[in-house]
């Protein structure tokens, strides 16, 4: 039976949820050895990461990627920070391909307010 | 144009400008390579939307997994990173239809490629359609006139029609659906049907001479070639038939004919088997995936006749599959062979012994066409068709040298005759009522004490001859559809007389 990176994390980490001191070695005993049974150790580092995607979504964790074109003002981001309300996890990046304004991504959803993008815009208008 | 006037209409243009800053849902290229690409996000895309990578190319959304969503990349996939944002659209994969499309040369998502400027339309078809339903249709009704005697007597194609070319490569498949759409000037403008030459996978140089053809003969006027060439990725030649069938279906809606060349599917196929290898999707035999079959027909399936109710349009597929080494019992082949209304089948060895279109009168059927047949042509057609059956079962008797009978020499005179007739050059389509009357001298035996030699001579002297002194004639079976008896006999006369004038021309020639 062949087990996706999202399975397999999904298992590990329901298993280490409530669980006492002296097991978590254990279990990553028997986690180990089940990758290695099943020929799966290639995919550890991509569990990892399912792993961390999973604890950001049961803590309620947002991801917020924030591009601005210069430094982006500390007020800003924590106006930003209340505007979405959960437990935001700020990342901030400069572009200065940007030109001006800013760019938010949540997750799958992207603001792009830019002005890069807004001259895009025109030129599809223009053409 | 005055400087100032277009800086003035630019500023114009920029201050109605408002640029809206909205959500957008997006995901991100995990993989690219090959025409493809895995996109992670993206959740809550549609099959076959168009997705947007970058700034000018698309893609679309074919594989939807768990977390990743397979597309193929309608364009140029080496601008494509790993990492670049992907938008989705929330648009199904659509191509500009119309009249302004009509003479021009374009690609398969609709962009012009003849350097004739944009392609004025608002109307727009998406390229994945169900077929019109049973209700709607009707059965076929109308002939389609290639002006290849042998097809339009004893293969005869309706509209509405699907009719298979099937041959291996170099064999005149191509040559076929030339004069079949030069053959459409013949046809009175009101119901000249539009025809849509589909190439897939073809060298530029064939299509460029191709159009070239087209245009010097005046058939580029009701024609759109949508160019899917061999230097252009999978995933374009993979759409590249659906999208001219959407733009043929527009006419059909109108209430019009169109008739639609796909040049060939054997490539299309192919494509498709690397776009679904590089998709992962599991192969079957010869590699190709297991919807190959659902492939084509779903797209044949789009030909159709519709009813009065329903506008009477039509769309008529005429497919091409090229064979390796004439082997019609392959996978594609067969496939196409089941899902179409019959084959026209060439063959090479025909083709090499000179008769040219070399169609296999005996492996070559159409199921539905002869109900589309004129009368005129029905009554010559019959004979012609039992003439050449008969000649196929003794020309075997013909290289033993045998010694026969005069009743079975007789049948393979006419029987040489007959085929002799039927041979015709390329780019030379011929008028159905001028078929009907040579393929009438033959089959009455009229032809019998010509030497073979002279056939071609004769046939084109009498028809030079009928245009020039008894046109009326010729109107009379082209207005009726019908050869009624008081016309063949007058046929008959004139052709009595001129086998005298001829005779004496040759004889004095010699």
């Amino acid at each position: 039976m062949l087990y996706s990176p999202k399975q397999y994390a999904q298992a590990l980490y329901d298993s280490l949820k409530d669980v006492k001191e002296g097991e978590i070695d254990l279990i990553f005993k028997n986690f180990y050895s089940i990758l290695l049974r099943n020929n799966d150790l290639k995919l550890i580092n991509k569990i990892i990461g399912k792993i961390e995607e999973i604890d950001k979504e049961e803590r309620g964790v947002v991801e917020v990627e924030v591009t601005g074109a210069k430094e982006i003002d500390k007020d800003l981001v924590s106006k930003l920070r209340n505007l979405i309300g959960k437990k935001a996890e700020i990342k901030e990046k400069v572009d200065p391909g940007l030109i001006g304004g800013l760019k938010i991504q949540i997750n799958d959803l992207l603001i792009d307010g830019s002005i890069k993008a807004k001259l895009n815009k025109l030129k599809r208008s223009l053409i | 144009m005055d400087k100032d006037f277009i800086i003035q209409q630019l500023k114009k243009q920029i201050e109605g400008f408002k640029a809206e800053v909205k959500a957008e849902k997006v995901g991100r290229v995990v993989r690219v390579g090959d025409g493809v690409a895995i996109v992670a996000g993206l959740q809550d895309v549609m099959v076959s939307e168009m997705l947007e990578f970058g700034g000018s190319v698309y893609g679309l959304a074919l594989n939807l997994e768990e977390d990743t969503i397979g597309t193929i990349i309608l364009g140029d996939y080496k601008q494509i990173k790993e990492g670049d944002i992907v938008k989705s659209t929330n648009r199904i994969l659509q191509v500009p239809v119309g009249d302004a499309l009509v003479g021009r040369v374009v690609n398969p998502l609709g962009e012009p490629l003849d350097g004739k400027g944009d392609i004025k339309t608002d109307k727009f078809y998406s390229i994945e359609k169900v077929a019109p339903r049973v209700i709607t249709r009707e059965s076929v009704n109308t002939p389609l006139h290639t002006g290849i005697k042998a097809i339009d007597s004893i293969i005869p194609i309706g509209r509405g029609q699907r009719e298979l070319i099937i041959g291996d490569r170099q064999i005149g498949k191509t040559a076929l659906v030339i004069d079949t759409i030069i053959n459409q000037l013949k046809e009175p403008k009101e119901t000249r049907p539009i025809c849509i030459y589909v190439s897939i996978g073809q060298k530029e140089s064939k299509v460029a001479k191709i159009i070239a053809r087209f245009q010097e003969t005046g058939a580029m006027e009701y024609t759109t070639v949508v160019v899917a060439s061999a230097a252009d990725p999978a995933p374009l030649l993979y759409i590249a038939p659906y999208a001219g069938c959407a733009m043929g279906e527009h006419f059909m809606d109108k209430g019009k004919d169109a008739v639609l060349f796909y040049d060939d599917l054997s490539k299309h196929a192919w494509s498709y088997r690397q776009v679904s290898l590089l998709l992962r999707r599991p192969p079957g035999r010869e590699a190709y995936p297991g919807d190959i079959f659902y492939l084509h027909s779903r797209l044949l399936e789009r030909a159709a006749k519709m009813d009065k109710k329903h506008g009477g349009g039509s769309l008529t597929a005429l497919p091409i599959i090229e064979t390796q080494a004439g082997d019609i019992s392959s996978y594609i082949p067969t496939n196409v062979i089941s899902i179409t209304d019959g084959q026209i089948y060439l063959e090479p060895e025909l083709f090499y012994q000179g008769i040219r279109p070399a169609l296999n009168v005996g492996l070559s059927v159409s199921r539905v066409g002869s109900a589309a047949q004129t009368k005129a042509m029905k009554k010559v057609a019959g004979k012609l068709r039992l003439d050449l059956a008969q000649y196929r079962e003794l020309a075997a008797f013909v290289q033993f040298g045998a010694e026969l009978d005069k009743a079975t020499q007789d049948r393979i005179e006419r029987g040489k005759r007959v085929t002799e007739v039927l041979k015709q050059k390329q780019y030379v389509p011929m008028a159905w009522e001028k078929q009907v009357v040579i393929i009438y001298a033959g089959v009455n035996g009229y032809l019998d004490d010509i030497p073979m030699d002279n056939i071609e001579e004769f046939e084109n002297k009498f028809l030079e001859h009928l245009e020039n002194m008894h046109p009326k004639l010729l109107e009379e079976i082209h207005r009726s559809k019908d050869l009624s008896d008081k016309t063949e006999k007058q046929l008959q006369k004139i052709i009595i007389d001129f086998k005298t004038t001829f005779k004496h021309a040759v004889d004095k020639g010699h």
